[in-house]
């Protein structure tokens, strides 16, 4: 499995005086494969939520198509390509919140739900236990605190075991061991054959990528 | 679906307030149509049954019936009235031009003293020329009102052993009359001998005879006509009022066009009152929606960010939609049901006009059609809420929580 980004670029317009048309994500390439975890590192308004949106099939690029199977998944109709989103990736978005009606296992097996999948609530019981959660299962997501909702997010995105991952700033409030159990997870799921993209600003996520890129202004390059 | 829905129930249930909100709006829509509606049927009904009843074309009447007990009032609010005119008169009125055919009544009011069962109009009736009375009658019964006994209406109350008591003597109740919705269900009747007979029993009863100079045998209260056919029915009752002295002809349209007006303005009143009542409360969920909306717009962003599509997350939005309106429009109708029925009577003596309560197969899809109304109030807005968080992209919602 690959999903292919050829071209993609993104143009937002901004209210004010001269040029108010701006690249958050000039013209770009990528590749991501399955069994490889890419990490794009950058800082922020660099554009990497932006170009992460586009690849999971949230944001549409203004330039560009983004190629899974060979074909462009925004030439797909919003169904087709919202069951792909919950069949086939794993998104864990830079603000991560739950349903607040729901409870934290009610969130995380929420993708399998969706179009009556299999019951993953064992599956979903041991993904909170390796993120340190599994005593807030029955806790209201409205209740959780910004490192404990990250940690739901981030087992409701593995819990289809998805062919892509994209993790947008997964441990943005999490402590150094968390951060590192997390990278570990995802680690993990590329060894097992998973493409995984991985936001983040966390300096030692290099050792845990296969591949390391870097966002600036809105241009990808690749990293060290 | 399923899964729409169990969403929408975990988040109706999850908040109670905003639930509580949208369910009281609903209750107040599904209120003011049932109520509302109610009211106009019960009134459109009473007009239709009135008119009905009414039968004839013109209704003559003495001039001492003006001013109180008039036909008017005992036909529509039960009032009692005695006054009579002469043979003389009724021949002159028979003999009038363009007139087919006439039927007298004669009125009698019983007493409220131990002779009678209770104070109502007695309506006595010629069954030979009779072209009203009869005809309903056999709408309760076959056979008529037999001499001696009566029939009486929908709001008397009949006895166990169905017999009533006027001026001290005993009469079979033969039938009792289906309900008007006018004062002819407070009236007992009977053949015009049967009434007269009562009518004597009262000049012997009473210290004041009413009957002072009256010829009882030969009186009438009122004298119901028939045209002719092509004949204008103005120009009949003008002139029985230029040619018969001391007598008052009435055109039964121009009755029922008086009490048309009335039905209209008061119509026109709850009509008016459902409209405000509607507007402000379709104005109060839209915002209440347009609210919720923006809070939600992260939790919305979340579910497509895990593979709801827009067509998912509008069903999740139109089923909580549902069930809340659903459950308030049920609570609203049911209570203007318990509150209109029991009601009716306080509203009938208010608005001085035929109130005729409507069966209960119209009493259901009046509480189903204001529980759709309502329902689709609640899908409309909430609809339009979606469509607004649906139409944008995903990766745009989520930047706005950023």
């Amino acid at each position: 499995m690959e999903i292919k980004a050829e071209g993609i670029a993104r143009t937002f317009f901004r209210k004010g005086r001269g040029t108010n048309f701006f690249y958050a994500v000039h013209p770009t390439d990528l590749t991501l494969r399955s069994g490889t975890l890419t990490a794009v590192v950058g800082k922020s308004g660099s554009g990497k939520t932006t170009l992460a949106n586009m690849l999971c099939g949230l944001l549409r690029p203004t330039e560009g198509r983004v190629l899974f199977g060979g074909e462009n998944v925004y030439a797909w109709d919003d169904r087709r390509r919202s069951e792909w989103r919950s069949r086939k990736i794993g998104v864990v978005p830079q603000v991560s919140s739950g349903l607040q009606s729901l409870t934290v296992l009610e969130n995380v097996v929420l993708p399998s739900a969706m179009y009556g999948g299999a019951d993953r609530t064992g599956f979903a019981r041991e993904l909170l236990k390796t993120l340190g959660v599994a005593e807030l299962s029955d806790v209201y997501a409205g209740e959780l605190s910004g490192g404990e909702a990250r940690r739901m997010a981030v087992a409701r995105a593995l819990i289809n075991v998805p062919e892509l991952i994209v993790a947008d700033e997964p441990t943005g409030d999490l402590d150094p061991e968390m951060t590192r159990t997390v990278f570990g997870l995802l680690r993990n799921a590329a060894e097992k054959g998973a493409a995984v993209l991985l936001i983040t600003h966390e300096e030692n996520a290099a050792a845990f990528a296969d591949r390391v890129f870097v966002m600036e202004k809105g241009t990808l390059s690749p990293g060290f | 679906m399923k899964f729409a829905f169990d969403l929408a129930v975990k988040t109706a249930l999850r908040k109670p307030f905003r639930s509580l909100v949208t369910a009281l709006l609903a209750a107040l829509l599904a209120f003011s149509v049932f109520a509302g509606g109610f009211t106009v049927i019960s009134l459109r009904n009473g007009l239709d049954c009135y008119q009905k009843r009414l039968g004839a074309d013109i209704v003559v009447t003495p001039n001492a019936a003006k001013g109180h007990g008039t036909v008017d009032d005992i036909l529509l609010q039960g009032v009692t009235g005695n006054y009579y005119m002469s043979q003389k008169e009724i021949d002159k009125i028979a003999a009038a031009e363009g007139v087919a055919a006439v039927s007298q009544q004669f009125f009698l009011t019983s007493a409220k003293a131990s002779c009678c069962s209770t104070r109502v109009q007695i309506i006595g009736f010629d069954p030979e020329t009779d072209f009203t009375v009869l005809p309903w009658i056999a709408e309760s019964r076959s056979g008529g009102c037999p001499p001696g006994e009566v029939v009486v209406g929908a709001n008397i109350n009949v006895p166990a052993d169905r017999t009533v008591t006027f001026y001290g003597q005993d009469y079979p109740v033969a039938a009792q009359l289906e309900s008007t919705g006018t004062g002819l269900d407070a009236a007992v009747y009977a053949d015009r001998e049967t009434v007269v007979g009562m009518a004597k029993s009262a000049a012997r009863l009473l210290e004041t005879s009413p009957f002072q100079g009256v010829d009882i045998a030969t009186a009438a209260s009122a004298v119901l006509i028939k045209v002719a056919e092509g004949v204008d029915v103005q120009t009949v009752a003008d002139d029985i009022n230029i040619h018969v002295t001391k007598v008052q002809a009435t055109p039964a349209r121009s009755m029922v066009s008086g009490i048309a007006q009335g039905l209209q303005g008061v119509s026109g009143v709850i009509g008016a009152l459902i409209g405000a009542v509607w507007a402000l409360a379709l104005i109060v969920l839209i915002v209440v929606f347009a609210l919720l909306s923006n809070e939600r717009k992260k939790e919305f962003a979340v579910l497509r960010a895990v593979g709801a599509s827009r067509r998912v997350l509008t069903r999740v939005m139109a089923c909580e939609a549902a069930l809340v309106s659903g459950v308030g429009a049920l609570v609203g109708a049911g209570l203007a049901l318990l509150v209109s029925i029991p009601l009716s009577g306080t509203l009938k003596n208010a608005l001085s006009l035929p109130f005729l309560r409507p069966g209960a197969g119209v009493i259901v899809i009046l509480f189903i059609g204001a529980l759709i109304l309502s329902v689709l109030a609640g899908l409309l807005t909430a609809g339009a809420s979606a469509r607004k968080i649906t139409g944008g992209e995903t990766g745009l919602l989520l930047r706005e929580d950023t």
